[in-house]
Formats: structure tokens, C-alpha cells, sequence
């Protein structure tokens, strides 16, 4: 071998290992230890910033290092304390006053007092760039009297002001410096503390044992990672890297079961699939055509065959969610009256039409799109697909540039109010939204939404699902679940149907 | 690939036995090392200027594609269901309301400074954010590299010393299953056997022992190609006079081989692969998606589903000077290889 060639050997051997070494020195994932559990899911993990993310998995994530003043119990229906040990609402509605959690410190040691609280709102009001920035802005005023009293005030009736508070993760004092800036200092009053972060990639946490509620955490280490592969976050749970792989798709659940080292869970979420329309385009313009869409479409066949997971629902929100109404089937499935119906309003012979679709974004859309497409065949309905990713069917749509839509949505906060008003009385695209045309409705949405009763409420609410079934702004077609892998190491894992819930009561055996 | 004048000798370098004679030819036509060395350098320079504007012309093309394609950052950055005033006023502080020129006018002005942004969604510079990400992606790139030469290269040569044996049927056909299976597959295939069934590496992840996997599935298709391309090299060159000439003079077949033969199949091997280096480098995006590789491949992918513009701008960037810089060194490595490329 000559002395040059043997020396590019040795350089290059050299470089690789180099190379190689440089990756033992940088991240690395923790070896399973006793006292840690692992979860992955699809989707992103963007920042640590709790007030910039509102994806679902990030503002779980986060839950673990920061908390609320108050979030929802494990069923997502009843509102319990955290940071805040109690709170009561003045008799006109526009007052609230929380009494702090005493004792109670951030994992750098610094106390969490009311200071905290009002830097949290005056950063969430004032930074106009950031996710959840209609909970701050809903709040007129906030004030304390004393470090354990925190005072806010509306100045209109919000009757899902305290749900929305859930999703408000209290930050340290100095959050307000950081308006238009990346808060990238973890430091919460959660259960666990940050040890590792890599964008979109995982978090890794660490026990506090100085957390303020005892005997929890149950595990040492938490690791949330993002796999977003479907088939190797199956894999990873196979093959014993992960304990929990999270929003598996409907195929897999066979070969979940068949695995004795996992369990299948299936939860259903607050979450749902549903069509809008476009108003402003005949004949989608004309009520009995929107209700002749309703009837076309075999919601049970939909979860049956094409989902594989679910249920079927016509109406929102969903059971267990304030303002549920029994009173519309869930499957409200009758070709003969769709027909009828488009007769009625002069479309017997169908009519062309397009579906924007928001591929890639939520598991299955595509096929339901497509079946959407083959039941409105049935009637006459001419429907050709526009398929385009979660971004460009934004624009699309915000351009107006659709007859239908496709899309999935949430009742995260456990409160109907947002979704109501968001789609149906702002309606995001409202030049083109269905309620522009309904007074009545738009009055009795922001009624609902100002009535601080439950029960009067949900009265309202029901009211309200009687009127939108009459002349359907939006068609429902079923409630969401997600698929768990579990090892059958896990106790006491227990999703809840909002999603946002935490693992701090998760052991590992 | 740059521009290449032969200087040829009578009966060529390797007929003598290597470049030492090779540079005693170069001296007596009166060229000095130091003159070859200054060429060298100066046809450095000179490819560095030009990719000066090569890289404009990309960042002009790709900022140009983000802001054509369909789709708001600031709608993406707000949930859905905001207010259109909301967005307007996001689009405002983005500075994504300002004239299409004065938007690029402000981008080249950060990036001749180092700065090609701040990321829309995470609110960092963007061009830290890829170099955090390079790492990672070179390191699976390089041993998807390595791995596939150091099969590719032995397989090539025995195949095509032993032509149309069962050896070299089953090379053959396995080289064209290379060529055709998607990375995706092929990735989760592996996961499959090696990791689930046998547990004997992991399915995702980033490390040493997590690499193997993805830099195999990576390293599939050039290590198909490679001993494609060294067996035909391979059995060009046998066929060559000055390799029957040595052959007859009683050397060893191993060195002629390895020293005469596989030396001269060394050229469109460089050639080629040199090109699948920087291909490897823009296509792990979906290895690293199946791997869960944290490399600069799933960053862009994710920045482009979000409309992060300034990310992908610089991921695009990036990658597009690393395409360059690879491609200069493997015109450098031409003149390494053979002596009788100079460049002028």
C-alpha cells in the first residue's frame, strides 16, 4: 500500500470517527431506568414558551412543568384547583377573585404569588403573536390587593372565562420582559422540571422534589417524544423503547392487541370531524340543501369502515361537553328524505361541487373526504376533492376560493363558547360563513355564552344544535378516539377527553 | 464539474507505476509543483466567487416558491379560528405585509451579515437553528456513505471478477431491488425485523447504535448504484491494453486489480457518488422522518407545513453551500486521483 493511500486511510478514518464521536457528546436519549416512562406522539413539541404553543400535545407537554390556577378533573366536566385553592365570581358576573396556593415555588426556587399571575396576563394581553391570546384579551383588568389574592375583571359576561383559564400555564415574574421574545427558560410550579429539550423532537423532565403536592410524581423521569411515523412509534412501543405510543391509527389495533407486552386503549376525545360550507355560493346557500347533506351521509358505516374508531355524532358538542344534545340522532342517515329535500329546493338533478381538503393533517381525512364524496354521489351530488396541505387549505379558504370544507376541531377547555363562537359567530371566514345570514342564531350563541347559569345554559345550548339542525351551517360526522399502545407496565394511566392531561400519577412497574 | 485539461503523457501514468513518475513527466515539460499548486488555488478561488452567485440565485428562487406557494405563516401561527384582524396585525409584525422586493431587500441584508432570520414559530434565529441540525444529518449522511461504499466497492469488484457466476446474478439482481425499493419501505422494514422481531437495534432515535438503521435505509439506493457502477468500470478496464500489458509482465492479479483496474474505475465513481453525496445530504428528510433522525431533513419538512419562511430559507441555504462546497472538493479529489487533471 502506498504511503499516500495509507495516509488518506488514517485521515479518514480519523474524520469519521470525529464525526461519529461528536455524536455521543451531544443529545442522547436516557437509558430506560427504573422510575421512567416514555411517551411518544405524532405532531410537534415547537417551543418551551407556554404561551406561544396551542397544539395539544406542546400545551401538554408543558402541563408537566407549568400548571393553571384551575383545570379540569380526569372526566374533563368539573373545574378543581391547582394554583389557585379557590376562587368565587361576584354576583354581576365580572369579578373574579382567586385565593393563591400558599407555599408553593417555581423550580428555581423562587415563590409563586400574585405577581407571577398578573406578569402571566399582562404578557398573554399584550404579545398579540401568541397562540392563546383570547384568553388574556378577555380579561379587561387584573389586580391584587395582597401576594395570595389575585383579582380579574370582564368587562361582559363570560361564562367559559374559567374554563379558558385552563389552558393559562402560570409563568414566573419575569415573564413580562419577555413580550415578542421566546420565554426559553423553563422554570414552572409543575411536578416535573426540564432537563432536555430538543425542538420537535422531545422533552426530557426531570422529578421536582420540592413539588408542592405530595407523592407525586410517580416517576423519576418523563420523556415526551415525538415520533411521527406512526408505524415505528408502534415499533418503538414493540420493541419496549416507549411504554406509551399515543394516536396510533385504527389499522394497528389488531396487532396492539396481539403483542403481549402492550394493552390497546382506546379514548374517545372531545374532538370531531365536520363539512362547512360556503354561503355565499348557490345552491349551498339554500338551507335544505345543507339539511339534504346531513341526512346523505351513513355516519355509522363512516366509523365502521372507514375510520374504524369513534363514534358517529350529527351534533356538537359531544356528550359529556355542556350544551350536548340527545335530542339529534346520532346518525341521522336517510337517502329518501335527502333526495326529497333537494327536490324541495329545486336540486333534484344534483349539482357540482368542490371539497377542500386539509391533507395530511389529521389521521384519515383523505378517506373521508372520499367517502363524503361517494354518499353525496348517491343524490346527485357532483363533488370533486381539492386536497392541499393544513396551510394552503387556510389560505384557500380565507380567499374564499371553496364550496365545502373539511376539517376537524376540539373543545380543549372543556367550554363550548370558544367553538361556538369562533365557527359559527365569527366563523373564521365569516364573508363566506353560513351565520352571517342568522341573526337569530349569532344572538342566541353570544346569549349562551353570557348566561353564567349551567342549566339555563345548556337550555340555550340545546336550543341553539334545534336551530343549526333546521339550517345546518356545518354537518357533523362522528366523535374522535384516540389509539393507545400500552406496556403493561404502566398503572394508572388514564387520558382524559380533552387531552391535556398529565402523567404525574403514571407509574411504571 | 469544473473544467478539466488532460495533460497527457506517452504511455500513461499508471503504465510506470504510480504518480511519483507522473510528476517527473510534469517537471520535464518545465511545470513546476508550485506553479500546479498556484493553478489549484486559483481554480479555488475562482469557484468559491461563483458560488457566490449560485447561492443568490437559490435564495432568490426559494424565497420567491415560499411566498407564491399557498398559505399564511401568520394564519398557521394562530389558531384556527382567529379573528382576520388578529392575522392582519400578526402579518403586520411579521413584516409579511411589506412589498415582495422590500421583503428580499431585508432578507439579503441580514444574510451578508449571518443573519437569515428570526423562525416565525419558535422564535429563534433561524440559522442556528439548522446548524444545531447539521450535525446530525452529516453524521447519518457520512455513514449512510461509508456503509455504502465499503459494501458496494468489494461487492462491484468480485462481481466483476467473477462475470456471470451465480455471485454475480445474485449482486445484479440485488442491486436493482436497491435501486427500486423506496427509502421509506425500506426503512420500515428494517424497524421491523432488526428492531422489533430481533431487539437487536433500536427503531428511532438519535446515537450511535441508532444510527445503523436509517443510515442503512439511506445508503440503500448508492450502495446499489456504486456496485453497479464498479462492476462495469471494473470490466471496462480489464479490457484494457495496459492491464493485459501488466498482467503479462507476471504481476500478481490482485494487484492488477486493485492497483491497475479498480484505480482507474476510481474517476466515474468519484463522479458520481461525489453527487450522491450531496444528494444524501437534501434527501434524508424522509429517513429522518421514519428514524425520527433529528437532522436538518424533519426541520425542513416541519417549517414547510408551518410556512416558516425564514427556516426553510435557511435550511435551503445551508444545504445548497454544503451541495457546492462537495462538489469542489470532489473536483479537488479528480486532481488527488489522477495527476494528468489540471485545472486552468
Amino acid at each position: 500500500m502506498s504511503r499516500r493511500l495509507k495516509r488518506s486511510l488514517i485521515w479518514s478514518t480519523l474524520i469519521l470517527v470525529a464525526v461519529l464521536a461528536g455524536m455521543t457528546a451531544a443529545i442522547s436519549p436516557a437509558a430506560a431506568a427504573k422510575g421512567s416512562l416514555t411517551m411518544a406522539h405524532g405532531g410537534s413539541l415547537r417551543s418551551i414558551d407556554p404561551q406561544l404553543t396551542y397544539g395539544a400535545y406542546e400545551m401538554r407537554a408543558l402541563r408537566h412543568v407549568y400548571e393553571p390556577l384551575l383545570d379540569l378533573d380526569a372526566s374533563g366536566e368539573k373545574l378543581i384547583p391547582v394554583l389557585a385553592e379557590s376562587w368565587r365570581i361576584s354576583p354581576d358576573g365580572l369579578t373574579y377573585t382567586f385565593k393563591l396556593r400558599p407555599g408553593v415555588k417555581f423550580a428555581n426556587g423562587e415563590p409563586f404569588d400574585a405577581k407571577a399571575v398578573l406578569a402571566t396576563i399582562e404578557r398573554g394581553k399584550t404579545d398579540k403573536k401568541l397562540g392563546f391570546n383570547f384568553i388574556y384579551s378577555a380579561i379587561e383588568k387584573a389586580s391584587s390587593p395582597d401576594p395570595s389574592t389575585v383579582i380579574l375583571k370582564t368587562e361582559k359576561l363570560q361564562a367559559g372565562l374559567l374554563y379558558n383559564l385552563t389552558g393559562a400555564l402560570m409563568m414566573p415574574a419575569n415573564a413580562a420582559a419577555f413580550v415578542g421574545k421566546n420565554y426559553d427558560q423553563p422554570n414552572g410550579t409543575g411536578p416535573f422540571k426540564v432537563a432536555q429539550y430538543v425542538a420537535n423532537d422531545r422533552l426530557v423532565l426531570e422529578a421536582r422534589p420540592d413539588y408542592w403536592q405530595p407523592g407525586v410524581p410517580k416517576v423519576q423521569r418523563l420523556t415526551l417524544r415525538v415520533i411521527n411515523e406512526e408505524s415505528a412509534r408502534l415499533a418503538a412501543a414493540q420493541a419496549g423503547e416507549i411504554e406509551i405510543a399515543e394516536g396510533l391509527g385504527a389499522q394497528f389495533q389488531d396487532t396492539i392487541k396481539g403483542d403481549p407486552q402492550l394493552a390497546l386503549l382506546v379514548n374517545p376525545i372531545w374532538r370531531s370531524e365536520f363539512v362547512g360550507f360556503n354561503c355565499t355560493r348557490p345552491p349551498l346557500d339554500n338551507a335544505k340543501v345543507r339539511q339534504a347533506i346531513a341526512y346523505a351521509i351513513n355516519r355509522e358505516a363512516l366509523v365502521k369502515n372507514v375510520i374504524q374508531v369513534g363514534a358517529p355524532l350529527a351534533s356538537y358538542p359531544m356528550k359529556g361537553v355542556l350544551g350536548y344534545s340527545a335530542k339529534i340522532p346520532a346518525n341521522p342517515y336517510d337517502l329518501a328524505k335527502a333526495r326529497a329535500l333537494l327536490a324541495e329546493a329545486g336540486q333534484a338533478k344534483g349539482f357540482k361541487a368542490n371539497l377542500l381538503v386539509a391533507a395530511g393533517n389529521v389521521p384519515k381525512i383523505e378517506e373521508m373526504s372520499e367517502y363524503f364524496a361517494a354518499e353525496l354521489k348517491k343524490i346527485g351530488i357532483d363533488v370533486e376533492l381539492k386536497m392541499q396541505d393544513s396551510a394552503g387549505a387556510g389560505q384557500t379558504r380565507a380567499a374564499g376560493n371553496y364550496d365545502m370544507y373539511i376539517i376537524s376541531t376540539a373543545v380543549i377547555t372543556g367550554d363550548p363558547d370558544r367553538y361556538f363562537d369562533d365557527r359559527v359567530v365569527r366563523d373564521t371566514y365569516a364573508k363566506q360563513g353560513c351565520a352571517a345570514k342568522r341573526p337569530d342564531l349569532v344572538k342566541m350563541i353570544q346569549e349562551a355564552g353570557q348566561t353564567m347559569d349551567p342549566a339555563k345554559r345548556q337550555g340555550l345550548y340545546e336550543r341553539i344544535q334545534d336551530a343549526m339542525w333546521a339550517d345546518p351551517p356545518f354537518v357533523w360526522f362522528n366523535q374522535t378516539a384516540w389509539v393507545y399502545a400500552v406496556s403493561k407496565r404502566v398503572k394508572n394511566f388514564r387520558p382524559s377527553p380533552t387531552t391535556l392531561f398529565t402523567l404525574q400519577d403514571v407509574s411504571v412497574e | 464539474m469544473g473544467s478539466l485539461m488532460l495533460s497527457l503523457s506517452k504511455h500513461g501514468w499508471l503504465f510506470s507505476g504510480g504518480l511519483p513518475a507522473a510528476r517527473c513527466r510534469v517537471a520535464e515539460r518545465g511545470i513546476s509543483r508550485f506553479a500546479v499548486e498556484g493553478l489549484m488555488r486559483q481554480y479555488i478561488l475562482r469557484r468559491l466567487f461563483q458560488s457566490v452567485f449560485v447561492l443568490l440565485g437559490v435564495s432568490v428562487v426559494v424565497f420567491l416558491l415560499l411566498r407564491l406557494t399557498p398559505g399564511d405563516p401568520a394564519r398557521v401561527m394562530l389558531p384556527e379560528g382567529a379573528p382576520e384582524q388578529e392575522i392582519a396585525e400578526v402579518r403586520r409584525l411579521l413584516g409579511l405585509d411589506r412589498p415582495l422586493v422590500e421583503q428580499y431587500a431585508i432578507f439579503l441584508h441580514g444574510a451578508v451579515r449571518g443573519d437569515l432570520g428570526q423562525s416565525i414559530m419558535q422564535r429563534r434565529p433561524a440559522l442556528p437553528m439548522v446548524l444545531d441540525r447539521l450535525p446530525a444529518t452529516f453524521q447519518l449522511t457520512l455513514v449512510a456513505f461509508v456503509i455504502a461504499l465499503a459494501v458496494a466497492i468489494p461487492v462491484g469488484v468480485i462481481s466483476a471478477v467473477w462475470r456471470d457466476s451465480v455471485w454475480d446474478h445474485c449482486v445484479s439482481t440485488l442491486a436493482l431491488l436497491g435501486q427500486s425499493m423506496p427509502v421509506f419501505w425500506l426503512g420500515i422494514m428494517l424497524i421491523m425485523i432488526f428492531a422489533v422481531q430481533f431487539r437487536l437495534l433500536p427503531t428511532s432515535g438519535y446515537g450511535l447504535t441508532q444510527i445503523v438503521l436509517p443510515a442503512v435505509s439511506l445508503g440503500a439506493y448508492l450502495m446499489a448504484l456504486a456496485s453497479r457502477l464498479v462492476r462495469s468500470g471494473m470490466l471496462e478496464t480489464f479490457g484494457e491494453d495496459y492491464v493485459r500489458t501488466a498482467r503479462s509482465k507476471g504481476i500478481s492479479e490482485t494487484r492488477a486489480i486493485f492497483h491497475h483496474a479498480f484505480r482507474n474505475t476510481l474517476i466515474p465513481l468519484v463522479t458520481v457518488v461525489g453527487l450522491q453525496f450531496g444528494s444524501l445530504l437534501g434527501g434524508a428528510v424522509v429517513t429522518e422522518t421514519v428514524f425520527s433522525w433529528p437532522g436538518v431533513g424533519t426541520l425542513a419538512m416541519t417549517a414547510i407545513l408551518q410556512r416558516d419562511y425564514p427556516v426553510v430559507q435557511a435550511v435551503v441555504l445551508t444545504v445548497s453551500a454544503c451541495f457546492v462546497l462537495i462538489n469542489l472538493a470532489v473536483d479537488i479529489l479528480y486532481a488527488y486521483i489522477d495527476p494528468r487533471v489540471r485545472y486552468v
